[in-house]
């Protein structure tokens, strides 16, 4: 008989990481942040925010929408269905532990 | 596993894991927690400049009417462009929402309206009525969203 992998064997490394999960609860309470807004929320740097929005985005967690109001550009995220699907998961997952 | 949210690596714990979902659930509504406001100021600043606008309009007639109805019109021109700058983020949900007040309210703005052009400054009560509704109607879509925005 096989023992049933633990949970935590499924956590995803890249929504673990500490600024990761910060912008993913973030963003999963959101239909759309504003990167100011997100970057107050999560409490870092402007520059540490793009790098990890960078990550997201390539793994297909995050989309980003560039765009102008009046001459001031604005910046916002949205998680995907992907990104809240992951999310869910990942949650999930952390529940189970906690119910251990 | 890499890191946890304290920047140390290994595996979550089961009280671990329990700080990781609190953390979690906080951050979300902080992240959120001032996205509502704009969309409430809009609604409240709505309601009142309508209800005052269709009163105006009730009430008069000749070029005051059209002067009340100008008034009115740039007066949501005002507020649509405020709200359009200062609407920054939105709460999970808020399209859903924001197309239900928009629809009750026109509903009753479409009412108001008809009352008014037929009103000839003659018909106070309706007016008034009118007035009223449009003020219900926007403090109510105002009070879901301060409700929601407290979740």
């Amino acid at each position: 008989m096989t023992a049933r992998p633990h949970p935590r064997l499924r956590l995803s490394e890249l929504l673990h990481q500490p600024v990761r999960f910060s912008m993913m609860a973030a963003l999963a309470a959101a239909e759309g942040l504003d990167f100011r807004d997100l970057r107050d929320a999560v409490q870092v740097t402007d520059s540490t925010l793009s790098k990890q929005v960078s990550a997201l985005e390539a793994a297909g967690y995050v989309a980003v929408t560039k765009g102008f109001v009046g001459k001031r550009p604005r910046t916002s995220l949205k998680a995907t269905p992907a990104g809240r699907e992951a999310w869910a998961a990942h949650l999930a997952t952390l529940r189970e532990i906690a119910a251990d | 596993m890499t890191a946890d949210l304290t920047g140390t690596t290994g595996t979550p714990d089961s009280a671990e894991a329990r700080r990781l979902l609190d953390r979690a659930d906080a951050v979300g509504r902080s992240a959120t927690s001032a996205a509502s406001w704009p969309a409430v100021a809009f609604l409240l600043a709505l309601g009142a400049a309508a209800s005052m606008g269709t009163l105006a309009m009730g009430l008069t007639t000749g070029t005051a009417y059209f002067v009340a109805m100008g008034g009115l019109l740039v007066w949501i021109a005002v507020l649509v462009v405020a709200f359009v700058l200062l609407r920054r983020s939105a709460r999970v949900g808020f399209g859903r929402r924001w197309m239900a007040y928009l629809a009750a309210f026109f509903a009753c703005y479409v009412g108001a309206m008809l009352v008014v052009g037929f009103s000839q400054g003659q018909d106070v009560v309706g007016s008034a009525v009118m007035a009223a509704v449009l003020l219900a109607v926007s403090v109510a879509c105002a009070a879901v969203e301060v409700r929601e925005a407290r979740r």
